[in-house]
């Protein structure tokens, strides 16, 4: 009795696993009038932030334009490195795009083994936005510009502390760079993800911070931003200088671009890049990119290989020069 | 005056007929999700998002607050009834509640979980309202140093709270801890123990743990146990049976006070939230009660103080989001991302520049909770009778959400495997006679335990006086050495006593 009633619960909740894992596995196949079926976009970051929404609008303004659904996909994981697996592994046939920042291709691959390279794996098709992080401090802090932290921190060494979203993020090798630059020693304090780390500088708990989101602290005065790093001054702080204007020569890969799997047809990849780079160009689209706080800068598929392929040198040798590479 | 004319404000906001639907939806939404293990709050809000575009922002953010409320609701259903959490934060209520629901008491424990998380909820929400922006600027005095002795007061605390067996609750501890360590380094972001897996990078999702050692393990127990004992629980059918006596009023009016107050100011704390205070209100009403030995037998006060207190948590973590622009966790982080798609951004300027959204969302807040005591009440029959089928077509139902919720965290299979080993990891560890809370919350607070301590040390150069110098940090470490030895002097005394007995016996 025990027996013949049990049998059936174990078998079943067997079937429950197999059905459930094969759903997982089921996966979309290949085309020939582009766009045929639907496209997925995979996110390697989570929903809602500043990597998730523009190709969300993106996504949305493909699908009106080639009347075949366009998906968003968040597949969060590995500081961005789990999505870019995917993207990677995907067939070439444009039907499979991700998004494409500098952490997970440029520096991650330097810092730990990654499942793909970077150069090789990828065709880099559109780049939709520049990420803009100002260096700030607070208000009641007597610093009043880069410099005045630079002296602050030459006088004190050790004692000026900064806080970032992570240790081999853009934004430490940042720091780091311009601590070499101006021959300080800078306290590294990393936090996992951004709030942490932004809330430690309004608390006074470190002394300063590079982080994207805190333009909008900065713009309402409860942080005072020194300098901003991007191509041009950020758009939520036009007062604030950037690195360059002040001298520095500090390389920053800061696109955020779409990406498909290497041996995309270039038919292909030109329709695609045309058609993004038509979305970007959306008033709707750049009142978004203000929202998020990032920059307006595009590129098509060509120059967006190009930078990549530039910042990858670069990245390789300003790291090189900072110690920064993997314990072998 | 200003504060009432506010209010007022809000509740047009709240009260107008489509907000009062979005309103219904999130609540009914978030409901039905706490009560599926597996589909958390974060995977929902993600799925739920683009949705959210479409509408205005203040209707946006009603519906998907009242998801994530609503889901602190759902989660003690399972809880009480399975054994198995319908979120993480509902861990604690497993302890009481399920004991409660096998000593035939499952209704007063669903019962007080509504009503306990409806004062602490509304509570919560007159504070929000009053004390508001000025309790907000208190969070920030948290840095690192004070995230350190908040755990490591924390971890004294959980030590106590296995006090029965403190052998087997600090392996539990020290096993937790270890597990927390898989993954990159949170300083230097090297890998450890992850054998070149990029899916064992991020460390192991506590989600994942929590759902395999409570939930997987308790269906693998019921799948070894003979039948005729893996019945599920009766569960109560009429509303009456869900009503607590008298007598578990006066028992829970403390817990459930206490319970609110611990809640909210953790819900402040960037980090905190529901499952930290949730555990914090179980061990302090255990130190309080007069008949400890109760707890883990079927104490209503361990349902009452933490269901409150993972409620009010809840609701504080929206204080920081909306008045500094920190979002306390995941569920936050994408409720953020609806308003800036929306053009807000959460921030000091938010009151003053849409107060009909800030007043709108907390007015909401009040007009959530009503309805969730009205759908929750009468409607835990419904949410139920979808346990009381067959277990031979339930388990397996149960154990698929669990795998779907597992995937949908990541949308990674990698997780599933582990959803499996912590399954069998848990199913060992049980018939062991271990528990696995201890380990769960161990795990919970390692990371920001390691994190943090390290942090601090980083802020003064290595030395160990950041945390004597700065008050906050100093009480909390003072007061953990005090639980210390006054626990150590307890067992000194009682083997003094034990062995002057001995003695006399001779």
């Amino acid at each position: 009795m025990a027996r013949t009633l049990r049998r059936p619960l174990v078998a079943s909740m067997l079937l429950a696993v197999g059905a459930t894992l094969s759903m997982a596995a089921a996966r979309a196949e290949s085309a020939d009038t582009f766009p045929s079926k639907p496209i997925t976009i995979i996110v390697n970051f989570g929903a809602g932030g500043p990597t998730d929404l523009p190709p969300r609008r993106i996504a949305a303004y493909l699908e009106k334009k080639f009347k075949q659904p366009v998906v968003v996909e968040n597949r969060t994981g590995g500081a961005g490195v789990v999505g870019l697996s995917a993207v990677a592994r995907a067939a070439p046939d444009g039907y499979t795009l991700g998004t494409f920042s500098a952490s997970p291709t440029v520096i991650a691959p330097r810092l730990r083994t990654v499942p793909y390279n970077a150069r090789k794996d990828f065709t880099p098709v559109a780049q939709i936005a520049e990420y803009a992080m100002p260096l700030c401090v607070l208000p009641t802090r007597p610093w009043k510009s880069v410099a005045d932290l630079m002296a602050h921190a030459r006088a004190n060494p050790g004692a000026v502390t900064y806080s970032t979203v992570g240790t081999g993020s853009g934004q430490h090798i940042f720091m780091e760079a311009l601590a070499k630059a101006e021959k300080v020693k800078l306290a590294h304090v990393p936090f996992s993800g951004g709030a942490g780390g932004i809330a430690a500088l309004l608390g006074g708990h470190v002394q300063g911070a590079l982080d994207a989101a805190l333009a909008k602290h900065a713009a309402t005065g409860e942080c005072r931003a020194l300098a901003s790093v991007g191509s041009a001054r950020h758009p939520a702080l036009p007062d604030v200088p950037t690195f360059k204007e002040l001298g520095y020569t500090i390389d920053a890969a800061l696109w955020l671009g779409l990406a498909g799997p290497a041996g995309m047809p270039q038919a292909i990849v030109d329709k695609l890049s045309a058609a993004i780079l038509e979305a970007t160009e959306d008033p709707s689209y750049k009142d978004l990119l203000k929202q998020l706080l990032l920059g307006d800068k595009t590129a098509g598929s060509a120059a967006f290989r190009a930078q990549v392929a530039a910042d990858d040198e670069r990245m390789a040798a300003m790291m090189n020069d900072l110690g920064m590479t993997a314990p072998k | 005056m200003d504060f009432l004319s506010n209010l007022e404000l809000g509740f047009s906001v709240a009260l107008s007929a489509h907000n009062l639907l979005y309103c219904l939806i999130g609540v009914f939404l978030g409901t039905a999700v706490g009560v599926l293990p597996g589909l958390g709050p974060a995977a929902t809000l993600s799925l739920l998002l683009p949705i959210t575009f479409g509408m205005p922002p203040t209707s946006a953010v009603i519906m998907l607050a009242g998801i994530y409320y609503g889901t602190a609701y759902g989660g003690s259903i399972t809880s009480i009834l399975l054994n198995i959490p319908g979120e993480a934060s509902s861990v604690v209520t497993c302890i009481d509640g399920h004991e409660m629901a096998r000593r035939g008491r499952a209704g007063p424990a669903l019962g007080i979980a509504a009503f306990g998380s409806f004062i602490a909820g509304t509570i919560a929400v007159v504070a929000i309202s009053v004390v508001g922006p000025a309790v907000a600027g208190m969070a920030l005095r948290f840095g690192p140093p004070e995230y350190a002795a908040l755990v490591v007061l924390g971890l004294v605390l959980i030590c106590f709270m296995s006090e029965a067996d403190m052998v087997r609750g600090l392996t539990m501890v020290a096993l937790g801890l270890l597990l927390s360590t898989i993954g990159l380094d949170p300083i230097l972001g090297s890998e450890r123990f992850t054998f070149g897996s990029t899916s064992l990078a991020d460390g192991i999702n506590l989600a994942v743990l929590a759902m395999g050692l409570f939930g997987v393990a308790e269906l693998l127990m019921i799948a070894t146990r003979p039948p005729e004992q893996a019945e599920f629980l009766r569960q109560p059918t009429r509303l009456r049976a869900l009503l607590p006596s008298r007598a578990d009023w006066r028992r829970s009016a403390g817990p459930i006070g206490r319970g609110t107050v611990i809640g909210f100011i953790l819900g402040l704390i960037p980090g905190g939230g529901g499952i930290i205070a949730s555990f914090a209100s179980y061990v302090l009403e255990k130190r309080l009660s007069r008949r400890p030995e109760e707890f883990g037998k079927g104490a209503i006060e361990g349902v009452a103080g933490p269901e409150s207190a993972n409620n009010a948590g809840v609701q504080a973590t929206f204080l920081p989001l909306l008045t500094l622009g920190l979002p306390a966790n995941v569920v936050l982080a994408i409720m953020m991302g609806a308003l800036l798609v929306h053009g807000i951004t959460p921030g000091p300027r938010l009151v003053t520049d849409h107060p009909e959204l800030f007043w709108g969302v907390v007015a909401s807040m009040y007009v959530g909770n009503v309805l969730l005591l009205v759908l929750n009440v009468p409607l835990i029959a419904v949410f139920v009778s979808m346990l009381r089928l067959p277990y031979a077509i339930l388990a397996p139902l149960i154990l698929m959400f669990c795998i779907v919720g597992a995937y949908s965290l990541n949308n990674n299979v990698a997780d599933v495997y582990m959803l499996g080993v912590f399954g069998l990891l848990g199913l060992g560890l049980r018939l062991a006679r271990f528990d696995p809370a201890p380990l769960v919350l161990a795990f919970a607070l390692g990371q920001l335990l390691e994190q943090s301590l390290r942090q601090s040390l980083l802020m003064r150069q290595g030395s160990p006086v950041v945390f004597l110098e700065r008050p906050i940090a100093a009480s909390f470490l003072a007061l953990a050495a005090t639980l210390l030895l006054a626990a150590a002097y307890k067992e000194l005394r009682r083997r003094a006593a034990a062995s002057v007995a001995g003695a006399a016996a001779l």
